[in-house]
């Protein structure tokens, strides 16, 4: 058997469904083997456990299994950073979820996706930054995504006991750092965002939301910003980054139909203090 | 601040950075990193990193390129590798002898390659590619493994010691993962370490280990140092001299005070086994690289 096969065999002994006689015989011991193939699973396992607590919990423990299951033998992942496979597990199972599963699902995997991603984002602006102004375009924190939800799941984030939080953001830190050396112990993460989504037991009920998910500089954890229209769409037109604050204000109030007069530019004024001091904004591009 | 790499140090990880960085404990003289989890990435991790790099230089231990992967580097990988390295001002760059995808799919694991003519071959040649791409020292690492590649586990030693001549390349040596093998495949460790080129070991690394059942042990660096491994440390530092000792902690990290009582066992080990190294056993340069302990950082880095 070539190298190349060998390594073939191995992976299917590792992700396959079930891993066949005729690929354990050839590939040496099967006992050892299969030990290999509980290892890799219950890395990747995990590391879907601490970034997508709350799916899990709306999803319960064997159906997000399953799913996890069926994205092994998809084929696992194929990023080599270990903190974006979240993403590909995220992605697989946006597209696998059922009519049985509940309809927030899609929104909760979407938002939890985001959180991961803003923790580790990089957060250095592409171009010089300089004082905000309303002749210059807006610099937006990079870390920042906008989604648009049918259902409002960040609300849960609010009522998650500071404790239970606190230990959820401890065991998603560990599994993120990624230590390949070492095979990694049959502890599994507490499971307290899981935990407080099942505890809390509610439908969402379809709602359209907009938040925007972003990292505050200095800071680990994400931070979600719930946004009105005209402030969603004025972040958006920033994202861009191709016009000035004035020229976007004056783009979106026109599409949506408000009035410039001194109560928007009042609510306006308020509106920008506000993303700067939250570092929504770091000021504008020079 | 100390500018080299060397003595006794850490695996620098999130969980413990805190508190490494407060207290800033006299006992460990470096620290160690895996790049995946700091390229091109923001946030915590990188504060975290900017801070300690303030007090300890670092040695980059990478977890993605296994040397024994049949498929191409991904050049997306490995240029940002080497501009992360560049800025780290690491003195060398150290993965795994082992492989860990095909067909591009990610096992995330270090599995264990069939010990022959082959995958000599194939690790030589990514082994140098890496090399050049990277422009770098650079070193492989034996790994821990639980499926039998050979009935004499000693065949490893040559396999790794092929390896090695072929890329007059450098090596990390775990002596954690000799230990183990050596339980699980029943060989004798020392046999090994007389196999090994031990002139072109750059780094060592220790570390603890789960004994599942009486003939599979798992590297889990989640438990501590076995005093079987302690006494194979000495064993390897009477042979190389002052090569650089890392203490490898990844799971069920415990108190700082818990893993610096670690790191001084280790100290008094290094200070009493290195000095019984002769000078004809110590480092040669090859490829006019400096090499083990003594190398400094690259023309350009620290001085």
């Amino acid at each position: 058997m070539s190298l190349a096969e060998h390594q073939r065999t191995a992976l299917r002994v590792c992700f396959d469904a079930e891993p066949s006689e005729a690929d354990l015989a050839i590939i040496g011991s099967a006992e050892r083997w299969l030990v290999y193939r509980g290892m890799v699973r219950r890395r990747l396992q995990r590391v879907a456990k601490a970034a997508l607590p709350r799916t899990e919990g709306a999803l319960g423990e064997p159906r997000f299994d399953a799913l996890l299951d069926a994205w092994f033998g998809a084929g696992g992942p194929r990023t080599p950073f270990f903190r974006a496979v979240p993403e590909e597990q995220a992605a697989f199972l946006r597209s696998h979820l059922g009519a049985s599963d509940p309809p927030w699902a899609d929104d909760l995997l979407r938002y939890e996706t985001a959180q991961w991603r803003a923790r580790y984002a990089l957060g250095e602006p592409s171009r010089p930054v300089v004082e905000f102004a309303f002749d210059r375009a807006p610099a937006v924190n990079p870390t920042l995504e906008l989604l648009r939800l049918g259902h409002p799941v960040q609300t849960l984030e609010t009522d998650l006991p500071r404790e239970r939080a606190a230990a959820a953001e401890t065991e998603a830190r560990a599994d993120v750092d990624g230590a390949l050396d070492g095979a990694a112990p049959e502890r599994q993460p507490d499971g307290a965002r899981a935990e407080a989504e099942r505890e809390a037991g509610h439908r969402y009920d379809p709602e359209p939301t907009t938040v925007c998910v972003y990292r505050r500089p200095g800071e680990v954890q994400a931070r979600t910003f719930v946004l009105n229209d005209v402030a969603a769409a004025l972040v958006e037109a920033w994202i861009r980054g191709d016009e000035t604050v004035t020229d976007s204000v004056r783009a979106v109030a026109s599409r949506l139909g408000c009035v410039i007069d001194q109560v928007f530019i009042d609510d306006l004024s308020t509106m920008l203090a506000d993303f700067l001091d939250r570092g929504l904004l770091l000021g504008a591009y020079g | 601040m100390t500018h080299r790499v060397e003595g006794v140090g850490v695996g620098f990880r999130i969980e413990m950075a805190d508190a490494l960085i407060e207290r800033e404990p006299p006992e460990i003289d470096w620290l160690e990193l895996h790049p995946e989890n700091y390229m091109q990435r923001g946030g915590g991790f990188t504060d975290s990193l900017a801070r300690a790099r303030e007090r300890w230089p670092f040695a980059t231990h990478g977890l993605t390129m296994c040397f024994g992967n049949t498929a191409p580097f991904e050049r997306s990988y490995l240029d940002p590798l080497r501009a992360f390295l560049r800025d780290l001002e690491t003195p060398w760059h150290s993965d795994h002898l082992c492989f860990g995808a095909a067909d591009g799919r990610m096992a995330h694991d270090l599995l264990p390659l069939p010990f022959t003519e082959e995958a000599v071959a194939n690790c030589v040649q990514r082994f140098t590619e890496a090399r050049d791409a990277l422009d770098i020292t650079l070193a492989f690492e034996n790994v821990s493994y639980y499926a039998p590649q050979s009935e004499d586990g000693l065949v490893e030693a040559d396999f790794v010691r092929e390896v090695l001549e072929r890329a007059d390349g450098r090596m990390l040596f775990d002596v954690n993962n000799l230990y183990v093998n050596s339980q699980n495949f029943g060989f004798d460790p020392l046999a090994y370490i007389d196999r090994i080129p031990l002139e072109r070991v750059v780094q060592i690394h220790v570390a603890g280990h789960l004994i599942e059942d009486e003939h599979l042990r798992i590297d889990t660096h989640g438990e501590p140092i076995g005093d079987g491994v302690y006494v194979l440390l000495e064993r390897v530092l009477e042979r190389t001299g002052p090569v650089p000792v890392l203490l490898e902690r990844d799971n069920n990290i415990p108190p700082l005070d818990v893993l610096l009582d670690e790191v001084r066992r280790l100290r008094a080990i290094y200070d009493r086994a290195t000095p019984k190294a002769t000078r004809a056993t110590r480092s040669t340069p090859a490829r006019g690289e400096p090499v083990g302990a003594a190398a400094p950082v690259r023309a350009g880095g620290r001085p």
